[in-house]
C-alpha cells in the first residue's frame, strides 16, 4: 500500500508581473536613426562593423552611441535621456558579465518603455540571467549572442562574428511581434 | 486543527515513517538544500507558529517580491532544524536581510552572517566561543540554514531562477556566532550600533568568507598583531571588479585573547575600528593594466566637465567583534561584500 505525508509548502513561486507592452517593430531601418549602446572591452570594435554592415542594407539616418556609464546621475543621466530620445531602434551590449547582462536587459527595457525598439546583445553564458532580469520585469526582450570572448577576437574575427550575426539583429528590431 | 490554510498543504507520495522516502520527495521538489530535513508536517508548523498568524506577510524578498508569510517561514525554519523558540530571533534577521540583504541575492558568494548580542545568546544557546561557526551546535547551524531556506524557497535564490553564484562558499549554508561579551574587554557591538546595553539583538554582515590569523608570541605585543591584521587584510585591498573594491568593511573578530592584548595596551575598539580601517585604505596602490582600461571604459562616458573617476577604495569602516574560544591565540578576518553596510536591530 502507498502511503501518504501531508506537509506544509514552504516554497513561493515568483509574483506574477503583467507582460509588459514592447513596442511595435518598423518595416523597415530605412530613413531611422539606429542607436548603439556600448560598453564591453572590444565590444567598439564589433560595432563599427555592425554598423558599417547595416549601413549597406539600410539607408540609415544616422548612427548615435552612447556608452553604458555609471552612475546614471547629473550629465550622464541627461545624456543617456537624451538618447532614448534622438534614437529609433537601439542595440544594447554587450552583456558578458554577471553585472553586465542585467544592466543591458535593463538599459533595453528602460528604451522600450520610452518607445525605442531594442535588441539586445549578450553572451550564452549570461543569457539565462539576462532574460531572468527582463522576466522578473515581464518583458519579453529579444536576444541576439556573441560569443564571451569578444575581446579574444582579431579583427577577421570580429568581422566574422558581425557578418553571421547582423542578420538576426536587424531581424529583432524589424521583425513584427508576435 | 493547526489554522493552516488548506491550500498551504501538499500531499506528498511518501510513507511517512520513513524519513529517506520523505527526504528523497523533498529533494526531488526542490525544497531541501541538500541535507536532510525535519518534514514541516502541519502540526509541527503550527507548533513553530505558536499562535501567529500563518498568513501574515513578514517581509518581501529578492527582486521578485516574494511575500515571505509567516507559516512559509515557519515551514522553512521546521525544515531547518530550528526550535520555536528561536522564531522571533529568524524573523527579525530576516526582517534585515529584507531591508538590507538584498546583495545576498547577488551573483556573488555573500552569506547573511548574523551575529547576536544580549540575552538571546543565552535564552537560544547561541555559541560564542569553540567551533562557533563550524555548525557544531544547534541555533547557530539551524538559524542561518533557515534563513538560507526562505532566501532559497521563497526568494528564489536558486540557480536557474534568479543569479547563479559561480562557486557558492560553505558559510552559505549558516554563518551564525554570538559575540563573546563576557570575554570583551569593550562594548558589544549592539551598543555600538545604537541599542540599549543588555538589550537582545542581531547584526547582518554580508560575509564572503572566512580567513584565520594567527599570532602565538608571547608576550603578545599590540603593535605586532595589528601588523600582522593588517597585512591579512591586502586581500580586502586587492580583490577588485576591474577597478571598484569587492569587498566593504571588513569584519576582524578577534579571539578573547587577542581583544586582551590590544585593551591592556590601551586600545579602545574605536582606536582598533579606525586603524584597521586605515589599514584597508592605505596601500591602495596595486595598478593593474585592466583596471587603467576599465578606469577609461567608464571615464570614456562622463562628459568632459565631470570629475575623472579613479580608484574607489572600499566603502564601510572596519567592524571589530570578540569571539572564539579561550585558549587560543587565533583571529578571523570576515570580508564582507561591496556596497553591503552591516544592519542591527533589537529583538524583543
Amino acid at each position: 500500500m502507498r502511503m501518504t505525508t501531508m506537509l506544509v509548502d514552504p516554497t513561493a513561486k515568483a509574483a506574477s508581473v503583467p507582460v509588459a507592452t514592447m513596442v511595435e517593430r518598423p518595416a523597415t531601418l530605412d530613413g531611422l536613426v539606429l542607436g548603439l549602446r556600448e560598453f564591453w572591452a572590444g565590444y567598439d570594435r564589433y560595432t563599427a562593423v555592425l554598423e558599417r554592415l547595416v549601413r549597406e542594407r539600410f539607408s540609415l539616418r544616422d548612427v548615435e552611441r552612447v556608452d553604458g556609464t555609471h552612475p546614471r546621475t547629473g550629465s550622464v543621466l541627461a545624456r543617456w535621456e537624451q538618447f532614448g530620445r534622438d534614437v529609433d531602434v537601439a542595440v544594447v551590449g554587450f552583456g558578458a558579465c554577471g553585472g553586465c547582462a542585467p544592466w543591458a536587459a535593463m538599459d533595453a527595457m528602460e528604451l522600450e518603455a520610452r518607445g525605442v525598439p531594442t535588441v539586445v546583445l549578450v553572451s550564452p553564458e549570461l543569457e539565462g540571467v539576462a532574460r531572468r532580469t527582463s522576466d522578473a520585469k515581464g518583458y519579453p526582450l529579444r536576444y541576439v549572442l556573441l560569443t564571451q570572448y569578444l575581446d579574444d577576437l582579431d579583427e577577421v574575427g570580429i568581422e566574422q562574428l558581425a557578418k553571421g550575426t547582423v542578420d538576426e539583429i536587424v531581424d529583432s528590431l524589424i521583425r513584427p511581434l508576435a | 486543527m493547526t489554522g493552516l490554510d488548506p491550500s498551504l498543504l501538499r500531499e506528498l507520495q511518501a510513507d511517512p515513517t520513513d524519513p529517506e522516502a520523505v527526504w528523497e520527495e523533498l529533494l526531488r521538489r526542490g525544497w531541501s538544500d541538500g541535507l536532510p530535513v525535519i518534514p514541516p508536517t502541519p502540526e509541527r508548523v503550527a507548533q513553530m507558529l505558536g499562535g501567529r498568524d500563518p498568513s501574515q506577510v513578514h517581509v518581501t524578498l529578492g527582486p521578485e517580491g516574494n511575500e515571505a508569510t509567516l507559516a512559509r517561514i515557519a515551514a522553512n525554519a521546521v525544515m531547518a532544524g530550528c526550535r520555536p523558540e528561536y522564531l522571533p530571533a529568524l524573523l527579525v534577521a530576516l526582517d534585515l536581510v529584507g531591508r538590507n540583504g538584498g546583495m545576498a541575492f547577488a551573483n556573488s558568494p555573500a552569506a547573511p552572517m548574523l551575529v547576536f548580542n544580549g540575552p538571546v545568546r543565552g535564552e537560544l544557546d547561541i555559541n560564542c566561543s569553540y567551533e562557533m561557526l563550524s555548525m557544531t551546535s544547534r541555533a547557530n547551524a539551524t538559524l542561518g540554514r533557515a534563513v538560507r531556506l526562505v532566501l532559497a524557497n521563497v526568494g528564489g535564490a536558486k540557480v536557474g531562477r534568479l543569479f547563479d553564484v559561480q562557486h557558492g562558499m560553505p558559510g552559505r549554508a549558516s554563518m551564525v556566532f554570538g559575540e563573546f561579551e563576557e570575554e570583551s574587554p569593550w562594548e558589544p557591538h549592539s551598543v555600538a550600533a545604537g541599542l540599549a546595553p543588555g538589550r537582545s539583538a542581531v547584526t547582518l554582515f554580508l560575509a564572503t568568507g572566512s580567513m584565520p590569523v594567527n599570532y602565538h608570541q608571547v608576550p603578545q605585543r599590540a603593535s605586532e598583531l595589528l601588523l600582522i591584521l593588517s597585512r591579512c587584510l591586502d586581500y580586502v585591498r586587492g580583490n577588485r571588479i576591474g577597478p571598484t573594491p569587492d569587498t566593504g568593511g571588513p569584519v576582524v573578530v578577534l579571539s578573547p585573547k587577542h581583544a586582551r592584548a590590544f585593551s591592556k595596551d590601551g586600545w579602545t575598539k574605536e582606536q582598533l575600528e579606525a586603524a584597521l580601517t586605515d589599514a584597508v585604505n592605505q596601500h591602495w596602490d596595486i595598478e593593474l593594466e585592466a583596471h587603467r582600461e576599465k578606469l577609461e571604459l567608464i571615464n570614456r562616458g562622463l562628459d568632459p566637465a565631470d570629475p575623472r573617476m579613479g580608484q574607489p577604495k572600499p566603502e564601510g569602516p572596519a567592524t571589530v567583534l570578540v569571539a572564539g574560544g579561550l585558549a587560543g591565540w587565533h583571529s578571523m578576518i570576515v570580508p564582507t561584500l561591496a556596497w553591503g553596510a552591516p544592519v542591527t536591530a533589537p529583538i524583543d
